[in-house]
């Protein structure tokens, strides 16, 4: 199966510190795949810089076979980007934002129409349509900008941190557009640190530590490897492996 | 007594809160005193030797009403708003078991400490003219008096409507806030249209307040009837505000505490540069702007990309206020500068003054379109859209704002003048070209990691240093210009290189911020 997103020897640091040291990914086309990990094990980063607003120290990424490096235009169209603490131009109401969203991103005017009305009605923000965003909550922010990304119809939809601050009919919703797009052959790959939601949603995972990928594949082949028995959950599995990291790093 | 203490210094601690965290908080002070204290020396000597010559004193007891007033009313309508408290009072204070009458008393003490700080220029300006007119204690202590009774009936006056607002809420409470405000500005309205009525001519508390400070400072004899009128109107406004007292006390006791009535709203410190405090400030600016900036909409319509995006900028400086700020700057200097001109023979030095600030124009729309976008720049960077598109919308909008305001503010006062505006025009132009590229070059560069943190006021500084700098030859040329009398066919040969050179720095900068957006990293 192709892979989608292909991320080989990834480095990243900050000053003194290695967000990411040797990062390997694979995503593969169809699939809701979950990057999981402690708090500062690099999960933001590593999405940070596939979406293109962090660089890389070392390291190469490519999106549907397309190198961000040679064809960065080409390869963000394939991309929409939700991150953790969403910060949308309070000025324009939920509409503007979406043309906008959707004209720097060259979607076609009929096109554009339709989709704004059809993800309106999803997110339940129709009557939203002429609001200013200042005055939405957060989890109308949140749909907002989750419209906003889905509106050039991307091959890859990243999110980071998806379900904070969404009400429980918000979050039907968003896993009912999650399975949709696999239908329709197009991937999610979402960070988050709510094992249970991992669980629940994604067909695999892949657990980060110290900005190293740990495990990565469905929760049977993780609970094989780490050895946790039939029963165990992603929590088990992802404290075990985890932990084992760790002792491997004092050894 | 211990629990008033610590309220009152818990809220000096937090008003002055910007003071002691941040260094730019400290440039602001520095640039706060060095602008205030020319001003106050200047406005005292001017006052003495008012005085020394002789003033005519109903002429000044109307002036100085009208500035107490229109002072007294802008604080009045924000009794409009109710009683109010800030969000960390709420938080903080109102889950504590807090009496409201010490609340209450603790927040008056603070206000009277936070303004007696901030109101020092005016100690120089009351000392320089006590000791230059060599008034006696009696009379200083009787301007002092005076000035200290009829901030306390301001205040009094502002927290007990704002108290019954919140109390009643009801439109009566609102429609008298009104009509207090319309009785105090009525003179000054009438005086400016028909120039018969005044405030010296009825008895208002600015008026006997200002006739006695003026009486006193001039050593002329004081009627004791202008004394028990002030203290007349200082006792009605203690009563009325001791009586407000009253109701929060009775709805202390009666378990319906002040609490619920107190609307939240965000403090905003004096001097605070921070981001979180110009956020702040933009929301309230966003929620109060967009109501008129509504009728200019972002559509699905346009067919180029370059166009949307300068629509798009268009509605944000609407929204935002920014078009409103240098609506608001353009207006303010036509009127010093048309009040101040001496002749109509000053009339070129004028249109010049009006250009010559031309340059502050970009550094003022740069500033908020920092505070308001620099967040938001996830959204192209990831959507695979050409950076040079948003710079070029930026740049362009700008130059148009930047240009068209004062551009058509000189037109009309050269047609009402007759007289030409071609220097004006060029040197507005040149300001604007040059000024938007390098502010936009400058927020480029205070957008790498490191450089993140500056506040935005200092970035604004170093953006129109370098303007200054750069704009200088255009200076020369009109100058030169209104000095040297050119005629009007070299003033023409002059102002093509001139702008050529405005492009050509434009250009310069345009290729610099290019090469800067393909490195933009956004941690």
């Amino acid at each position: 199966m192709p892979a989608i997103l292909q991320l080989v020897d990834v480095w990243k640091s900050y000053d003194e510190v290695k967000a990411l040291c040797g990062l390997n990914l694979e995503v593969f086309r169809g699939e809701i795949f979950g990057l999981v990990g402690p708090n500062g094990a690099g999960k933001t980063t590593c999405l940070k810089i596939i979406v293109g607003l962090l660089k890389m120290d070392k390291g190469s990424i490519m999106v549907n076979g397309i190198d961000p490096t040679i064809h960065p235009y080409e390869y963000k169209r394939l991309i929409g980007y939700v991150p953790e603490s969403v910060s949308l131009p309070d000025y324009l109401t939920v509409e503007e934002l979406l043309i906008y969203s959707g004209k720097i991103r060259k979607v076609p005017n009929e096109v554009l129409k339709q989709r704004i009305d059809s993800y309106l009605k999803i997110f339940d923000l129709e009557e939203k349509r002429k609001t200013l965003i200042l005055q939405l909550s957060r989890g109308m922010k949140q749909k907002t900008a989750m419209a906003s990304a889905l509106i050039h119809d991307p091959d890859l939809l990243i999110l980071d941190e998806p379900l904070i601050g969404i009400d429980p009919a918000g979050q039907h919703a968003i896993k009912q557009i999650f399975n949709k797009r696999v239908e329709e052959n197009k991937t999610v790959f979402l960070s988050t640190h709510m094992l249970d939601t991992a669980e629940r949603m994604c067909n695999r995972v892949a657990i980060i530590h110290k900005g190293k990928n740990v495990a990565t594949g469905d929760l049977r082949h993780l609970r094989r490897l780490s050895e946790t028995g039939e029963d165990a959950t992603l929590e088990e599995v992802f404290l075990k492996l985890t932990e084992e990291t760790r002792m491997e790093k004092k050894e | 007594m211990s629990i008033f203490r610590d309220l009152y210094m818990f809220k000096v601690k937090v008003f002055l809160g910007a003071l002691r965290s941040s260094k730019s908080s400290l440039l602001l002070i520095a640039i706060y005193v060095l602008g205030l204290l020319p001003s106050s020396v200047g406005m005292s000597l001017t006052v003495v030797n008012l005085v020394k010559g002789g003033i005519d004193l109903t002429t000044y007891v109307d002036l100085f009403s009208i500035i107490l007033n229109v002072i007294f009313v802008f604080l009045l309508l924000f009794s409009l708003r109710g009683y109010v408290a800030y969000e960390y009072e709420q938080n903080v204070i109102f889950t504590s078991p807090v009496d409201p009458r010490t609340y209450l008393l603790a927040s008056l003490l603070t206000d009277i400490t936070a303004i007696s700080i901030f109101l020092f220029p005016a100690y120089l300006f009351l000392i320089i003219i006590i000791v230059s007119l060599q008034l006696s204690v009696l009379s200083t202590a009787m301007v002092v008096t005076c000035l200290i009774l009829v901030s306390f009936f301001i205040y009094f006056i502002k927290t007990s409507l704002s108290i019954l607002e919140s109390h009643l809420q009801n439109i009566i409470i609102r429609a008298i806030i009104v009509l207090v405000a319309a009785l105090l500005l009525f003179p000054a309205v009438e005086y400016a249209l028909q120039h018969q009525i005044g405030y010296s001519k009825l008895p208002y508390p600015s008026t006997l307040v200002t006739e006695i400070v003026l009486r006193s400072i001039q050593g002329s004899p004081l009627n004791p009837m202008l004394i028990f009128g002030v203290l007349t109107y200082f006792s009605l406004s203690l009563i009325l505000f001791l009586h407000c007292s009253k109701i929060i006390l009775f709805l202390h006791c009666s378990k319906i505490d002040i609490y619920r009535y107190a609307k939240p709203i965000p403090l905003v410190s004096p001097f605070d540069t921070s981001m979180r405090t110009q956020t702040i400030k933009t929301g309230q600016n966003i929620r109060f702007f967009s109501k008129v900036g509504s009728y200019i909409s972002l559509n699905i319509e346009s067919k180029s990309l370059q166009i949307f995006l300068i629509k798009k900028e268009i509605v944000r400086m609407t929204r935002d206020g920014s078009f409103f700020i240098v609506l608001l700057f353009y207006v303010l200097l036509s009127i010093i500068s048309f009040l101040s001109r001496s002749s109509e023979a000053a009339f070129p030095m004028l249109l010049f003054l009006l250009s010559f600030y031309a340059f502050l124009v970009p550094a003022m729309l740069m500033s908020n379109w920092r505070i308001v976008e620099q967040d938001l720049l996830w959204i192209p960077i990831t959507a695979g859209l050409d950076f040079v598109f948003i710079t070029k919308a930026i740049m362009y909008t700008f130059v148009i704002t930047g240009f068209t305001v004062p551009a058509i503010l000189i037109l009309i006062l050269s047609v009402v003048n007759n007289f030409e505006p071609i220097t004006s025009l060029v040197l507005v132009a040149s300001s604007s070209i040059i000024g938007s590229s390098i502010n936009l070059y400058t927020a480029m560069e205070f957008l790498s990691k490191k450089r993140r943190a500056t506040p935005s006021i200092m970035i604004s500084y170093v953006a129109m240093f370098l303007s200054g700098l750069l704009i200088s030859p255009v200076y020369i040329y009109a100058l030169a210009n209104i000095f040297l009398g050119f005629d009007i066919l070299i003033r023409i040969v002059f102002a093509v290189p001139t702008l050529v050179y405005s492009v050509a720095i434009y250009r310069v900068f345009s290729k610099k911020i290019e090469r800067k957006a393909l490195n933009i990293e956004l941690s």
